[in-house]
């Protein structure tokens, strides 16, 4: 049953929950008299004959604590990629928080290249993060892309109510309340971009864990405005009419707002590729013809009806790339960094 | 509305449903006893199995869950001293001293029913202001939070048994502790010692599990002997502990409250409503002074504010997709994986899902008190098993408990470290109570302090301009300075 199905259905998935239920409840008579055992390969197993892989479940490192947007994500893709595993194991969620998601990153970066684990990493925040203080863990240019499943949309976003309706109401005053986590942050990071590109007197107000919080400082007015590279969490308030977004950092007009400003026609359309991308990845290192079994798997299950129709209801959107344009883009975000870096300086 | 309640209520006669929530309430319980695994780390690791659940069964689950860990940590605070979740660690310094005086069974009867009702008051007080959510918690910004916390931080004056200095060199060493790792406000890191282990500073499970558990259980070890001392009886008369909490109105209902506002408060919400309830009854108490050697006024206080702060804890949670505590965060994103969007249009657009939240929190929370009542008798045996059986089973799991949330084996090796600490407090009669509060809130206290004046540009008229970080002041100095000028008064009238 999908996780993301329309709440019309209720009645029938009533009825699909007891079927569950007793399943479940067969199944654990069934392992309790000894008669569990592996589900047999299927024919479609493409690969398997080459690696034999995979054999046992396989581990997936969240960088960020259980509930939030990595998590959710995370769980969300493992629930359907068995579907499109040779052998259809099991994919298991590990939250290894930490350090900003610095922790998680350098567990995968040292686990075995074998396949058995894999990592949703956030590129540009260990970029940001490393501009504070290079970590000696890992290198971000190391690990084995297999897919991108999400991208950032970055933006400006102030209350509905806000005497700010253009970057130009910013340029003009004397200071403007952005919230931000702190030094390091993507936040920070977007927040000296504003101020260094468009010369917007911004003053940060440091300290908000994460995109509800910032939320709840501008509602409060706590602040005047924030910038965030991951804006589909603010849909909801979009709708309620109490969120407006200023500028949205894409070259073209966004899907989901399609009003609102965006750097077409500027000269800094660029900045669209400093986005905050959900990356898939392994270890360094990991022997092509696995990057190769998992990319197509994951690519696969991207693409599965039942993850896209969750994708639509919840207003987490999607977005795909192959191993090859996840490596094009995490190069072009980190050339970017290096253009930009001046801005970040403090 | 109505709709949606009879929708939610018709539920609740599914035998599906109610399977569910028994399954869940013993998962709650199981997890709140065991000390260190709490809701969170419930939630996190069965929010698989309700992928393929109806939304609302998966709800009902999930709120059986929470509502049970309360008093499933009650159990093992009472019985060995050690919370099972950190929202019971002031419990076990009033529910362990009944243990030992033999009142074991009245100690737990206390915390069934004093749980039970505590978790209907904030289930209330939630549907009473969720639809108003919004203008209540945008009421509060860094400024009132400042004070808020200030108010907590200053009862360690309050909470130290025995020598006043070593209760405030102890909630002073709590406070420096909190301040380890990055901050957010500088951007920088403090006292990590050069250790990537120390980003984010100290955890507050293995804080707690070492302070309260660990330390306890290297003093029991050292000791010997059987939890209840001496030949007292366990056996006390039925429902004695039932009939005191409905003695102690007033102080259920100020711990509920109490319990409710600080679940509200994102982040410390549960850890430090206990602790708050519990320093305000002994304020309020006709005998202060019995505190911390089994008096039940401490137990109602606690365990009515640990379970009443869900009910507050949901409110911005489920009102406006703030997570007040790590447990919402995962219940957040529970809520996403069925389909759900937290947000303002959540209680609008699904109000049955909010229905079977609150529902299922109230129903769990009933049947664990009523489980707690029957099995009373039965557990409180546990206090005349030796304890040389008890510490290394209880050891394993305090650090199975330091180790599940975030899966790192550095939280067990500091639930052990702080255990030493914690045995150290105890041999030298420094208040861990006190010790907690100033981990808990300093950093909070630093961080609502530096978020002011960056909002006032620099300026602290900030806390003077604000209605209700004014109230709070003005409030602030009665409650604390008032005793002192009264006490004067009292000496002079009694010398003239």
């Amino acid at each position: 049953m999908m996780a993301g199905r329309n709440f019309s259905n209720r009645k029938r998935s009533s009825s699909r929950t007891k079927i569950i239920f007793f399943t479940l409840l067969a199944i654990s008579a069934l392992i309790l008299i000894g008669l569990g055992s592996a589900p047999p390969a299927k024919e479609n197993d493409y690969l398997i004959k080459e690696t034999d892989y995979p054999k046992k479940h396989i581990d997936w490192i969240v960088t960020y604590t259980a509930g939030g947007g990595y998590d959710t994500y995370s769980r969300a893709i493992a629930k359907i990629l068995p579907k499109y595993l040779p052998n259809r194991v099991n994919v298991v969620i590990k939250n290894v928080a930490g350090a900003g998601g610095r922790r998680g990153s350098a567990v995968l970066y040292r686990s075995k290249p074998d396949g058995y684990t894999l990592g949703m990493l956030n590129p540009i925040g260990l970029m940001t993060s490393d501009i504070v203080k290079k970590s000696t863990e890992f290198d971000i240019t190391q690990y084995t892309y297999i897919a991108t499943c999400v991208r950032g949309v970055a933006g400006i976003f102030v209350r509905t109510d806000s005497e700010f309706n253009t970057i130009k109401d910013m340029q003009s005053a004397e200071n403007v309340k952005f919230a931000t986590s702190g030094r390091g942050s993507g936040t920070w990071l977007w927040g000296k971009l504003v101020k260094g590109i468009w010369g917007v007197r911004v003053h940060m107000v440091s300290g908000y864990l994460g995109t509800t919080e910032y939320i709840t400082a501008l509602l409060r007015k706590d602040v005047e405005a924030f910038t965030i590279g991951f804006t589909s969490p603010l849909i909801p308030y979009f709708k309620s009419g109490e969120i407006k977004p200023l500028l949205i950092f894409t070259r073209e007009s966004w899907d989901l707002v399609p009003e609102a400003a965006t750097l077409k026609g500027t000269p800094f359309g660029e900045l669209e590729d400093f986005s905050s991308d959900r990356v898939i990845a392994g270890p360094p290192g990991l022997p092509d013809e696995i990057a190769l079994l998992l990319e197509r798997s994951l690519l696969n299950a991207l693409n599965d009806p039942e993850l896209q129709e969750w994708s639509k209801a919840t207003n987490n959107p999607l977005y795909i790339r192959n191993a090859e344009e996840t490596v094009v883009s995490i190069k072009k975000t980190l050339e970017l960094v290096d253009k930009y870096k001046d801005y970040f300086k403090d | 509305m109505f709709e949606a309640f009879t929708d939610a209520l018709g539920y609740l006669t599914d035998p599906i449903t109610i399977t569910y929530i028994v399954l869940g309430n013993i998962t709650g319980l199981i997890f709140g006893v065991l000390p260190g695994l709490g809701g969170a780390a419930a939630l996190a690791i069965l929010l698989p199995l309700t992928y393929g659940m109806d939304p609302m069964v998966a709800m009902f689950f999930l709120a059986a869950i929470m509502g049970a860990v309360p008093f499933g940590g009650s159990i093992s605070a009472i019985l060995l001293n050690t919370p099972g979740t950190a929202v019971n660690a002031a419990t076990c310094l009033d529910g362990h001293p009944m243990a030992q005086k033999g009142e074991a069974k009245k100690a737990l009867e206390i915390a069934a029913t004093a749980s039970g009702l505590g978790a209907l008051f904030g289930v209330f007080v939630l549907i009473l202001v969720l639809p108003a959510v919004r203008s209540v918690i945008l009421l509060f910004g860094p400024p009132e939070f400042f004070i808020l916390f200030l108010f907590g931080l200053a009862t360690v004056a309050l909470a130290s048994m025995g020598s006043f200095l070593k209760g405030l060199i102890a909630g002073g060493a709590g406070i420096l502790f909190s301040l380890v790792g990055y901050s957010m406000v500088f951007g920088d890191l403090r006292f990590t010692l050069g250790s990537e282990h120390l980003w984010d500073g100290f955890s507050l499970i293995p804080v707690i599990v070492g302070i309260f558990a660990v330390s306890e259980l290297i003093n029991y070890a050292l000791r010997g002997g059987t939890i209840a001392h001496g030949e007292a009886s366990i056996s006390g008369r039925s429902f004695e502990g039932v009939k005191e909490v409905f003695r102690q109105k007033k102080n259920l209902l100020r711990s509920s409250f109490i319990g409710t506002v600080i679940g509200i408060i994102p982040g410390i919400g549960g850890a430090a409503a206990n602790f708050v309830a519990y320093i305000e009854a002994k304020r309020r108490s006709k005998h202060p002074e019995t505190f911390g050697t089994g008096n039940p006024e401490g137990v109602v206080a606690t365990e009515s504010a640990n379970n009443a702060k869900d009910g507050g804890a949901l409110l911005p949670t489920l009102g406006l997709g703030i997570p007040g505590s790590v447990q919402m965060a995962v219940l957040l994103g529970a809520l996403v994986l069925h389909g759900l969007t937290p947000g303002p249009l959540l209680v609008k657009d699904h109000l049955d899902i909010v229905l079977a939240l609150v529902l299922g929190l109230v129903v769990s929370s009933l049947l664990a008190s009523t489980f707690g009542l029957l099995t009373a008798h039965s557990l409180a045996k546990i206090t005349r098993i030796n304890v040389h059986y008890i510490v290394p089973v209880v050891l394993s799991f305090c650090f199975v408990g330091a180790y599940a949330l975030r899966e790192n084996i550095w939280d067990v090796l500091m639930a052990l470290v702080f255990g030493f600490l914690g045995y150290g407090m105890i041999r030298f009669d420094y208040s861990k109570i006190c010790f907690v509060i100033g981990f808990i809130l300093g950093v909070y206290v630093e961080r609502s302090f530096h978020q002011s004046l960056m909002m006032s540009y620099g300026s602290f008229r900030i806390f003077l301009e604000r209605p209700i970080t004014l109230f709070l002041l003005v409030l602030f100095l009665f409650v604390f300075i008032f005793p002192f000028v009264k006490k004067k008064i009292a000496v002079r009238n009694n010398n003239s």
